[in-house]
């Protein structure tokens, strides 16, 4: 009992003092004077009738009274409460404050007072101005760890020390010493923080740092209370992200007896019943890659650049501004009009590069492009408007050409023009003026396929496989590695082919690089009939099926100008009526291989199944057409289908006699496209009928019937492929590359004969496709670097370079300046081969681990190659730069994340956080908890509020019990008596109450 | 602080604290009555002899001595000259020396004002003088549970001092018993006369009603004269304060601010039902309180002679 107060003697005194109303009264009863009265007959009477009034009226007085004393006891007493005491902790606590410091603080929010306040200083003068002092409060010892996000391996105080030059970590009791909350521990939190004056520019995961916490308070003494402080500025998208892994760990901490505090360092400030607090508008340039990661010198490549605007207003001429290098305005400028609120813009410019590297500084061959948001935004992040990426110069692409055939005869026909590769080689090789301008300088190096496994792959952008019969597993898996770093593997499906071999070891049950499963045989040689009506056909001998496909990266050039607009697609696939494709391996048209969202087929064959196959399902499409044609409301709709045409048979009548007539199928396909009207238009003005007479619902059911009976007769096997893999990309034709086999016989004269105009076309872009895999999308800042390298090739030893980009604005002109900084040299992990390993095995490749990305810009790892180093596959001219690789990528901040400033929802917060309280900086009262002091009703303010109430209730009652008399009480009460005082008569109520003057007045004079 | 008196003021003799001072009755009464009548511009009393009133048509029946001829004269008409009866007015005192009325005596008698006795008694005499004054006679009766004393009517000056004395020894005591004391006076008197009491009326009333109404049936004047204490009218009390009934009343302990709003109620509708009743029975009826001026009652007096003179029919 006596627990429950602060000063308990003090309320000992108070319930004391309570009696005090009740003494006096007691007292009063006992001294009391004497009056003889002679009108006892009236108080008697007013006695009798207001006893039991008057006495509930004392007593509620006397109570009031009463609970005046008790209040003020209680408050004197400084009564804790019996609820709150629970909570209030009495033993040594550790605290962790996990600090978030991702980019998104740096947002500066309003105050009510109108004053701006970034989040970030928010957070950090909460910590050191706030939690701290009020910690230090504290009667137990307070035990205070700092984890910022963008660092939790690095907490404060940090776990090791120098000696002598070496880390070694401090003793549990060493860093609870220093951990330990006190005046000085205060300024040394300050100290620390303020060397951060702006937030890191690495994103982590609140979960990573819950996780840090759970560490740290592990190794807290058992019988210490525990708390994890979260200050951070809660932005949707962290939650959206993370939220069930923070639900886990605040469960996890709840279960442990861990106490959360989290609180919201935004302005305004989130309060208790703000459900969607307000946040501010911000533009950001969330993606820049180069459509091709190596280029040749004078190579035009594409940049593209995605700009999204997170807020909730429009905003108006937006323009993005490039830099090559620290060169302004050598890439055109990107004005978008209006980026609508929450929307995003794809952007593309083009760019060429000159630059490949001195001796001196041969990692100059990396291009940096830097992109800047030039047109400036209301508010918001600064740091997503700047975002680089890197291109690398070469001189030369080097191109790794696999042929199927290297020897026939004793002669290496590789460079002759019947060799698998002659055409593919010939158009790498000898471009014209304006595909060099595309695809670059090549360099065309041969491989063996039976060797693949030993060639080290990184040098090359591309890897040809032409009519390449099969590989080893070692070649597979190293194809593979070469494709999930970002390279291009082109393949062309031959008659060497074994497809047993490309099913089990390439595509592997669609795991493997190879898109899609292979038959067993290809496809059967024509009759010369077959060939004579293909040779008059005109109908295309290259489809797109999915019209969409036409923008694909693969296939985009194909269907642009040299200016990258768009060309009509009839222009560019007129080219694709002359090309006899004799042979292809009839890959399936359906199979699960389709279900993989990675493979896209871009162009197929048309199909060429004898027309016979169709006709009960034309003649049951025709019936169901007719069926339903015969309503008033498709009348005209009939007269186009099935009305006379210029002496011509009916539109339905021609299709569904076609297939009884021997017709190719192509004529079929051309009769439902006209009928469909979906993918053909020829200008006739029946086509608006139809049209409307397929759009309506009751017709849903036999146009899919009808659509896919076209797509079945018009689309053949697929011909050409693509796959993504990991960061590379894949392409096959499903025949080959214009080889010529014995008997001069040939698969196809596509890029020989008539149709050559359009194979090379498809092959650069199909090459300029390949070598632009690899970019990482967004390469973010504080996620580690990891590549492996051959372990026979390189030094273990690498060299790191960064090249930080950022934009200086001086006198209102923007200047990229371009800084290059010495890292410390990296060591590569050497992995133990794993057991049962032969001793003649090649070892494992080296691990190159970076973890040190904390810094926007661009990393260059130099590798040193070993010097007595001569592989198959070695590119035929040495590097005039020197013996050195190199692998160059570029960080950025995390735009798409930190960018989106909207803040979580508190609703959705309390879901996350299982209702743990969410605090705000302007409130802060909950920090009295911190020290520890049992807060007491006198820190309330009900408590004076109430005590005002009771004063006033007590006044109000006595003086309503009149013990306080009014001059005119007398007259209210008894006029007869005021009357008399008045020298006045009071007027005599007659017997029915009414007044009625006296007859008699007595007035004095 | 002592007020001030005003020297100009003709009523500076009518103050009970003045009065107060006086210890002999008869000096009191004729010390009340002279600056009393002082203090008048016009003597409201008009003479003694048959005075005329008003003529009147004749009417069968009529005296025909009181015909005006001289009316006749002038005008051919018939009159009947109409007199103020000469009547020897009787006038009784009835004075309530009941242990009531001792009420407050010691704080009167400390503050040198007067207790509700001693007001009346003053009131009384002064009345007494008034009359006797007039020519007229005045007898006194004080009483309490029986009649104390009785003076027969006298008009005789002499006489005032039979009154004065009966006042002074009649001291209040014992319980009233107004019904009793009432129907003697109504016995006592054989004529029609002017009955005057002085009484604080704290008793049952309906034997006072009957008592009034017994005095009006034999055709009395009567004025009631209600005395009561400023305490009794204020009920000014604080503290806790054990009263003690007079009159044989039971004791009341009692914190009196808490009972001030009910006695005043209860005095009010006492005071109500006691004037109501007076009126009902034709009774003049005024409640004077010990702070008022004598003047208060030889007003009520004279007015009250005036109207019956002025409106004979009324009795």
């Amino acid at each position: 009992m006596m627990s429950l107060f602060l000063n308990p003697w003090t309320f000992v005194a108070g319930a004391l003092l309570v009696s005090t109303p009740i003494i006096i009264h007691l007292i009063n009863r006992i001294r009391f004077r004497r009056i003889r009265w002679a009108a006892m007959e009236f108080l008697l009477k007013a006695q009798k009738r207001m006893r039991r009034r008057k006495i509930l009226e004392q007593l509620l007085l006397l109570l009031l009274r009463c609970l005046l004393v008790f209040l003020a006891g209680v408050l004197l007493a400084r009564y804790i409460g019996c609820g709150t005491g629970e909570g209030q902790e009495t033993r040594p606590t550790t605290h962790v404050v996990i600090l978030d410091d991702s980019p998104s603080m740096a947002d500066a929010g309003r105050r009510e007072d109108g004053g701006e306040v970034e989040a970030f200083a928010e957070a950090k003068r909460l910590v050191y101005e706030k939690l701290m002092p009020a910690m230090n409060e504290a009667t137990t010892p307070q035990t205070l760890f700092l984890v910022r996000l963008s660092d939790v391996d690095r907490p404060y105080p940090e776990p090791t020390k120098q000696i002598d030059g070496k880390t070694v970590p401090k003793s549990p009791d060493e860093l609870r010493d220093e951990a330990r909350v006190s005046g000085e521990h205060i300024l040394a939190m300050q100290s620390y923080l303020s060397q951060f004056a702006k937030p890191a520019d690495v994103r982590r995961s609140l979960v990573e740092g819950l996780a840090k916490a759970q560490k740290i308070l592990d190794a807290a003494p058992a019988n210490d209370a525990r708390v994890v402080h979260i200050i951070s500025d809660l932005r949707a998208v962290d939650w959206t992200v993370d939220g069930p892994a923070i639900q886990e760990f605040i469960r996890k901490f709840k279960e442990n007896g861990i106490t959360v505090n989290i609180v919201d360092v935004v302005h305004p400030v989130r309060k208790v019943d703000t459900k969607s607090p307000r946040f501010n508008d911000n533009l950001a340039i969330v993606e820049l890659r180069p459509r091709n990661r190596v280029v040749s010198v004078n190579q035009q490549t594409e940049i593209e650049v995605r700009v999204k605007n997170f807020g909730n207003t429009d905003m108006p001429n937006v323009r993005i501004d490039f830099y090559r290098n620290e060169e302004p305005d050598v890439i055109p400028t990107i004005q978008i009009p209006n980026l609508p609120a929450n929307q995003e813009r794809t952007e593309i410019t083009t760019a060429t590069f000159h630059r490949t590297g001195t001796k001196e500084k041969p990692w100059e061959r990396f291009n940096v492009v830097t992109a800047v948001l030039a047109s400036g935004e209301p508010g918001g992040l600064k740091i997503d408007n700047v975002r680089r990426t890197v291109v690398e110069v070469r001189n030369t692409l080097k191109v790794l050409m696999v042929d199927g055939r290297t020897m026939e005869g004793g002669v290496d026909i590789r460079n002759r023009p019947e060799a698998d590769s002659a055409y593919l080689r010939a158009m790498l090789l000898n471009p014209k003026l304006e595909m060099k301008r595309h695809i670059g300088d090549i360099e065309v190096i041969n491989g063996e396929y039976g060797q693949l496994e030993k060639i080290d792959l990184r040098p090359f952008t591309t890897v040809y496989l032409v009519n390449v019969p099969t590989l080893s597993e070692a070649a597979v898996a190293n194809l593979e590695k070469f494709i999930r770093n970002g390279g291009g593997v082109g393949v062309f499906l031959g008659p060497n082919v074994k497809p047993e071999d490309y099913n089990l070891r390439m595509y592997r049950g669609s795991a493997g690089f190879f898109p899609f499963p292979l038959p067993a045989n290809y496809s059967n040689e024509l009759t010369p009939q077959q060939k004579e009506l293909r040779a008059f056909s005109f109908t295309p001998r290259l489809m797109v099926r999915d019209p969409a496909m036409r923008e694909h990266p693969a296939l985009k050039g194909v269907y642009s100008d040299e200016n990258g607009r768009p060309v009509k697609p009839e222009v560019i696939e007129r080219y694709f009526r002359f090309p006899i494709i004799e042979h292809h391996w009839e890959v399936s048209r359906r199979g699960i291989w389709r279900d993989d969202k990675s493979v896209q087929e871009l162009y197929c064959l048309p199909n060429e199944a004898p027309i016979a196959e169709f006709e009960s399902r034309v003649e049951a499409l025709v019936s169901e057409i007719r069926k339903r044609y015969n309503e008033p409301k498709f009348e005209r709709a009939r007269q186009v289908l099935d009305g006379p045409r210029n002496s011509r048979r009916s539109q339905l009548e021609e299709l569904r006699l076609l297939p009884k007539e021997a017709n190719p199928l192509s004529e079929l396909a051309r009769l439902l496209d006209e009928l469909l009207c979906d993918q053909t238009n020829t200008g006739d003005e029946s086509e608006p009928i139809l049209r409307e007479f397929w759009s309506q619902p009751e017709m849903a059911e036999v146009r899919q019937q009808a659509m896919l009976l076209r797509d079945e007769a018009k689309y053949g096997d697929p011909l050409y492929v693509v796959k993504q893999f990991g960061r590379g990309r894949v392409a096959v034709m499903t025949t080959d590359a214009g080889g010529t086999y014995p008997g001069k016989k040939i698969w196809n004269d596509w890029p020989s004969l008539s149709g050559a105009a359009g194979w090379v076309v498809v092959a650069a872009e199909m090459q300029k496709y390949l070598s632009g895999g690899g970019e990482d999308l967004n390469r973010a800042v504080g996620h580690e670097f990891f590549a492996e390298f051959d372990a026979q090739r390189y030094e273990p030893k690498v060299e790191a370079l960064l090249l930080l980009s950022s934009p200086v604005e001086e006198a209102g002109k923007r200047e990229v300046r371009i800084l290059e900084k010495k890292l410390e040299e990296i060591t590569m992990d050497s992995p133990p081969q794993p057991p049962e390993t032969p001793a003649d095995a090649p070892p494992r490749p080296f691990q190159l681990k970076f973890a040190n990305t904390r810094e926007m810009g661009t990393y260059i790892f130099m590798l040193k190659r070993k010097k007595d180093e001569v592989r198959p596959g070695t590119p035929l001219t040495p590097d005039p730069l020197g013996d050195l690789d190199f692998v160059g990528v570029s960080y950025n901040v995390e735009a798409l994340i930190e960018g989106d400033l909207r803040r979580e929802s508190t609703e959705e917060l309390e879901k996350h956080t299982d209702k743990v309280p969410i605090y705000n900086t302007d409130d802060l009262t909950w920090i009295d908890k911190l020290k520890q002091k049992p807060s007491d009703m006198s820190s309330r303010r009900w408590i004076y509020l109430l005590i005002l109430l009771v004063l006033m209730a007590e006044q109000a009652w006595a003086v309503r019990m009149s013990y306080h008399s009014k001059p005119d009480d007398l007259e209210t009460l008894a006029p007869s008596a005021a009357a008399a005082f008045a020298h006045t008569t009071v007027p005599v109520p007659s017997a029915n109450g009414e007044t009625a003057e006296s007859p008699t007045v007595a007035r004095s004079a | 602080m002592a007020k001030r008196i005003d020297w100009n003021d003709p009523r500076r003799f009518l103050d009970p604290k003045v009065i107060a001072r006086i210890s002999q009755l008869d000096l009191r009464a004729r010390q009340v009555v002279e600056g009393f009548l002082s203090g008048m511009h016009k003597s409201p009393v008009y003479g003694q002899s048959v005075e005329f009133v008003q003529h009147r048509e004749y009417m069968p029946g009529d005296d025909l001595r009181r015909i005006d001829w001289k009316v006749w004269q002038r005008s051919d008409k018939f009159v009947v000259k109409q007199y103020e009866a000469e009547t020897n007015l009787r006038a009784y005192v009835v004075v309530d020396a009941s242990e009531s009325m001792l009420y407050g005596i010691e704080k009167h008698q400390r503050a040198g004002t007067l207790y509700k006795y001693d007001y009346v008694a003053t009131a009384a005499a002064c009345l007494a003088y008034l009359t006797v004054k007039q020519q007229d006679s005045c007898g006194l009766i004080t009483f309490d549970a029986d009649v104390r004393e009785s003076i027969p009517p006298r008009s005789s000056i002499r006489h005032m001092d039979a009154v004065t004395k009966a006042l002074q020894i009649s001291q209040p005591r014992e319980k009233t018993d107004i019904l009793k004391i009432l129907r003697q006076v109504a016995e006592s008197m054989p004529n029609r006369g002017l009955v005057l009491i002085f009484s604080d009326l704290l008793c049952d009333r309906e034997p006072l009603f009957k008592g009034l109404e017994m005095l009006r049936h034999r055709r009395h004047d009567v004025m009631v004269f209600h005395i009561l204490d400023d305490d009794e009218l204020l009920f000014p009390f604080s503290g806790m304060t054990k009263f003690e009934g007079l009159e044989e009343q039971p004791h009341l302990l009692c914190d009196p601010r808490s009972l001030r709003e009910g006695y005043l109620e209860e005095l009010e509708l006492y005071l109500t039902e006691v004037r109501r009743g007076c009126t009902r029975i034709g009774i003049d009826y005024t409640l004077l309180r010990t702070s008022d001026y004598m003047d208060a009652v030889l007003s009520k007096f004279l007015y009250q002679r005036m109207s019956a003179r002025a409106n004979p029919t009324r009795r």
